[in-house]
């Protein structure tokens, strides 16, 4: 004899199935195609380029939405302190050279090391040797202090091209000097380095529910150029976790590579949990999240970003980190003016 | 997870889910209003949905956030008013099933939810524990308790029925 609960329930339960007044299954997936859309538009415009972060706590604090958070202390390095960003040229490239007059170090001899190197156990296999104990030396070859007048990423003629055909998507480019790094843990992040910056290019491929961001940025010298590097682990250190006003939080995650003179690669991962509890984000809690690749070569840096509905898991194993690793060691290539290392 | 898959999945699972979700709250214009929302959801986070492996848990899962969430904020049957105006004349469920109803509203919502899930949705323990993410030690207690809360709650019903009966 069947339990009354079940069989009462059963019945409840066929009483609203057969009462329930439900839109067609198209309505229900324009519904949701809207809510996409309206998520991916907020969520890119603060955290799809979040990616992992920079020179600003070089020489002080990052500024956080609920204060000032104290990120390992720099280690001396030779460039100028700078304690807020400067003004600069709201646009376009900078006119005059900077007069660098650099502190080299001794070929092979890091300067400072980089006290705030990724702590926080990165994820994934680093690929070859970690750069942070043996980096490249900090030195150029010259005083190679602006792009070519018509540098381009090499993913601008070439994979974007096939995007570009007949889509959605649409390419951006800027050489304002100002422009901010696209890796932004500290949400704000501020980055005084940047105030040393002698040129900047940045394109940008935009499409539905997909960004890809490239950057570079050209120092005065190398020892400059390592000091953002250091900056960069010493910030994704700090704001590993972040949470956004809009609502959701950001975790990052690095891992070193072996590519130009010093690189990392790291990987965001956007998420909405109201537990509270700390723990690794969970399928159904994540919106997305990105890949980014930073490389130096001499005395530029360069920055390659992706950011799509993805959910992350591993910085280097990925797909989407294969891709940006691989778009970053192509600009690496075509960077070899300022480290030397052109055939 | 492509459109067609969507629609048809849709088709096959939507009313079933009310028929869920109605007897976890109590209330069939919640439990419409809240499974369209998680189907909504499921279509504009689709690889979450496929990447599952149980679409149809995560829809009620989903849904059963939303019923939770919207109690709390005590705004209940605001959004689905506002969504479909005035429910239009349905069949009223028979006797039997308005003292149900009542009956499962006395309960604690996560009981409710444990039993409908292990009675009506013919989840194991295990698969309930898994789904509301207790342990099962947690889903028993639930369920021995929401069985005789509700056991007492029809008894008590069926009393006063009789009782009002006698006196007509």
């Amino acid at each position: 004899m069947p339990d009354p609960i079940d069989s009462r329930l059963a019945r409840l339960a066929d009483h609203g199935r057969r009462s329930a007044r439900l839109p067609a299954a198209n309505e229900i997936r324009q519904r949701g195609a809207r809510k996409r859309r309206q998520r991916f538009a907020a969520v890119s415009a603060t955290a799809t380029l979040a990616i992992v972060a920079g020179a600003a706590a070089a020489l002080g604090g990052v500024n956080l939405a609920g204060g000032q958070r104290d990120v390992p202390a720099a280690a001396p390095g030779p460039t100028p302190a700078v304690t807020q960003t400067p003004a600069r040229e709201p646009t376009g490239r900078p006119t005059t050279s900077r007069t660098p007059s650099p502190t080299k170090s001794p070929t092979g001899s890091p300067t400072g090391s980089p006290t705030g190197s990724p702590t926080g156990s990165p994820t994934g296999t680093p690929i070859g040797t970690p750069s942070v104990t043996k980096p490249a030396p900090i030195s150029s070859p010259a005083e190679v202090t602006r792009l070519p007048d018509d540098f381009a990423f090499p993913d601008e003629s070439g994979q974007w091209q096939e995007r570009l055909h007949g889509s959605e998507f649409s390419v951006a480019r800027t050489h304002d000097m100002a422009t901010e790094w696209v890796l932004d843990p500290c949400n704000p992040t501020a980055y005084p380095t940047d105030a040393l910056r002698t040129d900047f290019y940045e394109a940008t491929l935009k499409g539905p529910e997909y960004t890809e961001v490239r950057q570079v940025a050209v120092y005065p010298s190398a020892a400059d150029a390592h000091e953002v590097m250091a900056g960069f682990r010493r910030v994704l250190a700090a704001c590993a976790e972040s949470n956004y006003a809009e609502g959701f939080q950001a975790r990052y995650q690095t891992a070193e590579l072996r590519l130009g003179d010093d690189a990392l690669a790291t990987m965001t991962t956007l998420y909405q949990d109201f537990s509270g509890r700390k723990e690794p984000p969970r399928w159904g809690q994540v919106l997305g999240g990105s890949y980014g690749g930073v490389v130096r070569v001499g005395n530029a840096v360069h920055v390659a970003a992706n950011y799509a509905e993805w959910t992350p898991q591993s910085p280097v194993d990925d797909k989407g980190a294969i891709a940006v690793r691989r778009s970053a060691a192509r600009t690496a290539d075509v960077l070899c003016p300022f480290n030397g290392s052109c055939p | 997870m492509t459109q067609e898959e969507f629609d048809q999945f849709y088709t096959a699972c939507a009313g079933r889910l009310v028929g869920h979700l109605y007897a976890m709250t109590g209330d069939l214009a919640e439990a419409e209003d809240v499974v369209q929302e998680a189907f909504v959801k499921a279509w504009s986070r689709r690889e979450s949905l496929a990447q599952s492996g149980r679409p149809e848990a995560w829809i009620r899962t989903v849904a059963w956030r939303l019923a939770v969430s919207r109690w709390r904020r005590g705004r209940r049957a605001l959004i689905a008013y506002q969504r479909h105006g005035v429910p239009p004349h349905v069949q009223a469920p028979n006797p039997d099933l308005t003292v149900l109803v009542a009956a499962l509203r006395s309960l604690p919502e996560e009981q409710r939810r444990a039993i409908v899930l292990h009675h009506l949705v013919d989840l194991s323990v295990e698969q309930v524990a898994e789904e509301t993410g207790c342990p099962t030690g947690t889903v028993k207690a639930r369920l021995a308790r929401g069985r005789g809360a509700l056991a007492r709650a029809l008894a008590d019903s069926e009393d006063e029925a009789e009782r009002e009966g006698s006196c007509a």
